[in-house]
């Protein structure tokens, strides 16, 4: 069961990679999730992420371009596994099976 | 904006710590944001975030030693079990000590004894084809290493399956090397070129192909070289004998210690043709040749030892059923060479396969005790500390857990133990080497072999120690265990007295062993041998020329004062006869005698004291006597089969190799011309090769032997002034044949002291359990009237009785052993019973002092204090 745990923050950083397609790699990311919650983000937080959801079967990486900004460094380029989409799948119809129960009921606390 | 880059140290410390497989990409996107802050940012801040974002990638799951991480809560875990481990060493301090000390002789002594077997196990192991090489050995009566001549070329020319046979023959041995007017003792052999075919020993210089192939060439070892030759000797010339040069073709490399071929000089082998005989296909019964056989691959020995075993029967069989003997070829692995107990080894070392074992098995009994008394004194203690495993149990502690606690213990002990081992080890390295001939200092402890044994001999000391208390103690049921209704000695008792049995069991038989070996020593060298070896003093002039000098030296030595008399002779009591050979004299009917041969003086009989039963010696006022008379001894005049020394006095001897023949005039008492390890041979006596002798023997009848050697030394500077005195005293010399047996009876007096401390500090250690046990009953007891001599009785008997039962079960043993042992001499003593009674007496003797040390201590205790006792 553990590695199907997808923790919340994990949820974004895998929703922006799928966005974001073959411009998936650290930086984009980070300003993707910075420029939608509007909050600074770091580096190691994000990277963190990702090595944990590529070790749960997740993600997918490989090298990509290097470019002279990153001192040569090559990019490493993330992709969305099926599973991840899977799960993403599930996990968003289990919200909005939540979510159409409060609209029926409607909010008690805001 | 190149010049403006992230700070250093941040992107160095990113490096060390960050996992190096995620280095690249984070640290690209590091600089990546860096550049893009530098577009909003000053330099300052956008170095400052980027110094920020690079701490913030300390996050388990990024960092290079990811695995180490998570076992700092093992780490903590371990530690807290040594500390644990630890407090309960030091809270035993008297228990502690006695392991501390039984474990760390254990230890040293196992593992000085582990370096000693390592090093004899590795002989002969680094040559390349070595598990292809034989020595070809003589089987006979007491086996020779040396084989007649034509087995190596049958075996060279009519079996496929060898691919070479390597000769080598000793160099007549009385020829020293003469270089700069200095003559130094060479080892010196013979060898055919096919000694670097099988040998992996690598020339200096020269090549392989033409060293030892022509006459007159040798080859020298570089130590040889450094010593007699500036730089390369190669092609220079060295002279042997005084009169022979030979040009050498190549050096070798000095030889490892744990070769058993050690030799200063090989000599090519087609010399030998030129200076003394030689045959390959003749010479059946003539063995002085030395064979070693390289197999071809795949061969099996088996197979081929049982093709050539009977070579003799088939090429001489009717030769060797006519003199009654019997030869066969035996093939020896080269890496059994060295410790083979049959054959000798004239090439070098020679080592004792027994003696490995002897000291293998004393060691591991040592061992074995330090390790009972680990068991008994944890087991003993379990109920002390029977609170301590219940409180872990209910906390919820694993039996592992606990296990592996009481292992730590163990191991934590052993590894101190070992500290002091070998800083005993260190202190008992010269006399260990003086003990068992070798050369190790401390460097040799850093052996990778060593190392790895050691290891696992800590290993096996902590299981062996260790585990059984562990598994015992850990089994203890909490319930009982917290609500104190253990019985004290509950567990493991009748275990402990089986263990203390064998622990005296292995020390008396020790003790018992030891005094048996003594009393053998003794025997051997305060029997009556026949002549009398005390103030004979002998110069060995082998290499000293013969001829008239040697009668002017003769009469020289016979006038100093305290000289009584002289005796030039070729054979002594304790050295092997003429030329280490034997004549087969006939007897009536044609059967032979083995006999050995001596060439003697006048003086021979005076001089050794020995006894004429009949007859008379010989006489230099009866020429016709010195040329065909002989002198023999009892064991000869019974196998020649006469009725008695007078009747074998004018009797002929006839033999065909015309020595010893002649006429009987005189007839010896029977004396030991050998250690008492040997019978006593036939012996024959003759004048007529009186010029051979070797030896100059001289009795003196001084206390002033400083002026006596002063005297000799003089009258050999008179007359061979050129050559070295060598001379020694005949008892030492004689005494030197029973090297072997002092040697092992010195190591199993070491040994069995050693035993019985550890046996006896371990006992001492259970007692005063026992006691502490028992302090009411005491108390009770003494309130009742008991004495202290009852109580001490009363505790002690059961031990006492334990110390007996092993002393009686190890006598059977060591009667059938001890007499197996004895039975390798041919004069020997029988068993003295008094032997098992002191042993009985000195074991329990001290086993009774260390007992009553405790119990006496319990029993004068106050019982007022003792009823209050729990």
């Amino acid at each position: 069961m553990k590695k199907t745990k997808l923790g919340e923050f994990e949820e974004l950083v895998l929703l922006s990679v799928i966005v974001l397609r073959e411009d998936a790699y650290g930086v984009e990311i980070k300003k993707e999730l910075e420029k939608r919650m509007e909050e600074r983000l770091s580096v190691g937080s994000i990277q963190s992420a990702l090595k944990r959801m590529e070790e749960k079967g997740f993600l997918t990486s490989e090298f990509g371009e290097a470019t002279q900004k990153r001192g040569g460094k090559r990019k490493r380029i993330y992709n969305a596994t099926p599973y991840a989409e899977k799960i993403l799948n599930e996990i968003k119809a289990i919200r909005e099976g939540f979510w159409s129960e409060i609209a029926t009921q409607g909010l008690k606390t805001i | 904006m190149k010049e403006i880059a992230p700070p250093k140290w941040a992107r160095r410390l990113l490096r060390i710590f960050i996992h190096g497989e995620y280095l690249e990409e984070i640290e690209g996107d590091l600089e990546e944001v860096f550049y893009d802050d530098l577009e909003t940012l000053s330099k300052k801040g956008a170095r400052k975030r980027y110094t920020l974002g690079v701490l913030k990638l300390f996050r388990l799951s990024l960092l290079k030693n990811l695995k180490w991480i998570y076992k700092i809560g093992l780490i903590i875990s371990i530690m807290r079990t040594i500390r644990l481990a630890f407090r309960n060493l030091l809270k035993f301090k008297t228990h502690s000590a006695i392991n501390l000390i039984g474990l760390s002789l254990g230890l040293a002594v196992g593992a000085l004894i582990l370096l000693y077997v390592i090093d004899e196990l590795s002989f002969d192991n680094f040559h390349k084809k070595g598990d292809r090489i034989y020595k070809v050995v003589t089987g006979s009566e007491g086996g020779m290493e040396t084989n007649a001549w034509p087995v190596g070329y049958k075996l060279r020319t009519e079996f496929p399956e060898v691919e070479s046979v390597l000769y080598a023959k000793n160099f007549p041995s009385n020829i020293k090397l003469n270089h700069k007017d200095k003559r130094v003792d060479q080892s010196i052999y013979y060898a055919s070129q096919e000694f670097f075919d099988l040998f992996s020993f690598d020339l200096v210089s020269s090549n392989e192909k033409e060293a030892l192939t022509a006459p007159f060439t040798v080859v020298i070892t570089e130590s040889l070289q450094d010593v007699y030759f500036e730089g390369d000797a190669l092609g220079k010339t060295l002279t042997l004998a005084d009169s022979i040069d030979f040009e050498i073709t190549g050096v070798i490399e000095n030889f490892p210690e744990n070769s058993h071929i050690q030799f200063d000089i090989l000599v090519s082998f087609p010399t030998i043709e030129k200076l003394q005989w030689w045959s390959y296909t003749e010479g059946w019964g003539n063995f002085n040749v030395r064979n070693y056989l390289l197999l071809k691959e795949g061969t099996d020995p088996d197979v081929l030892q049982s093709k050539v075993k009977d070579l003799y029967n088939e090429n001489n069989g009717e030769w060797m059923e006519e003199m009654g003997v019997s030869f066969s070829v035996e093939l020896i692995p080269l890496k059994e060479v060295y410790l083979n107990e049959t054959y000798y080894n004239g090439f070098g070392p020679k080592g004792s396969g027994k003696r490995v074992k002897t000291v293998t098995w004393i060691a591991a009994f040592l061992l074995l005790l330090a390790c009972i008394n680990y068991v008994n004194l944890s087991t003993a203690r379990s109920a002390y500390r029977a609170k301590e495993v219940g409180m872990k149990k209910v906390a919820g502690s694993s039996r592992k857990a606990i296990i592996s606690q009481f292992m730590t213990e163990s191991f934590l002990l052993t590894l101190i133990s070992f500290v002091v081992g070998l800083v005993l080890m260190s202190v008992a390295l010269p006399f260990f080497n003086d003990l068992m001939g070798k050369k190790y200092d401390i460097a040799s402890f850093g052996a990778m072999e060593f190392v790895t044994a050691v290891l696992l001999l800590l290993m096996a000391v902590t299981i062996g120690s260790g585990f059984y208390p562990a598994w015992i103690i850990s089994s203890l049921n909490p319930l009982n265990a917290l609500s104190g209704k253990l019985n004290k000695s509950y567990q493991g008792l009748s275990l402990r007295k089986i263990l203390i049995t064998f622990q005296f069991f292995i020390s008396s038989g020790l003790v018992i062993a030891t005094l048996l070996v003594i009393n053998q020593i003794n025997y051997m060298r305060t029997k009556d041998l026949g002549f009398e070896k005390e103030q004979v003093l002998i110069i060995n002039a082998s290499d000293a020329p013969r001829g008239s000098r040697r009668d002017v030296l003769k009469s020289q030595l016979q006038s100093i004062s305290g000289v009584y008399n002289v005796s030039h002779t070729n054979a002594l009591p304790g050295r092997p006869g003429w030329l280490g050979q034997w004549a087969y004299p006939e007897k009536e009917g044609g059967e032979q005698v083995d006999t050995e041969y001596m060439a003697i003086d006048e003086n021979f009989v005076d001089v050794l004291e020995l006894q004429l039963i009949a007859g008379r010696n010989f006489d230099l006022e009866r020429p016709s006597e010195l040329e065909a008379g002989l002198i023999i001894n009892e064991t000869c005049v019974e196998e020649m089969g006469w009725q008695s020394p007078e009747d074998a006095i004018g009797r002929e001897i006839v033999s065909p190799s015309q020595r010893p023949a002649g006429t009987v005039i005189g007839v010896v008492k029977d004396y030991h011309g050998l250690g008492l390890q040997d019978i006593i041979w036939p012996q024959a006596m003759d004048y007529r090769s009186y010029s051979y002798g070797r030896y100059f023997a001289i009795r003196y009848d001084t206390k002033q032997t400083y002026e006596l050697t002063k005297g000799i030394e003089n009258a050999w500077d008179d007359v061979y002034g050129d050559y070295e005195l060598e001379y020694f005293f005949l008892d030492e010399d004689f005494d030197r044949q029973y090297r072997e047996e002092n040697q092992l009876a010195r190591v199993l007096t070491i040994f069995a002291i050693i035993i019985l401390i550890v046996s006896s500090i371990g006992l001492f250690g259970l007692i005063s359990f026992v006691a502490l046990s028992r302090t009411k009953e005491v108390g009770i007891r003494k309130t009742m009237g008991a004495s202290i001599g009852q109580i001490i009785f009363i505790l002690s008997k059961e031990f006492m009785i334990l110390v007996l039962l092993g002393n009686l079960f190890v006598i059977p043993l060591i009667w059938y052993y001890g007499n197996q042992w004895l039975n390798d001499f041919a004069f020997h003593t029988t068993i003295n019973p008094a032997i098992f009674v002191i042993a009985i007496f000195v074991t329990a003797l001290i086993a009774f002092i260390t007992v009553s040390i405790q119990t006496y201590k319990t029993a004068k205790m106050n019982p007022v204090s003792a009823l209050r006792y729990e």
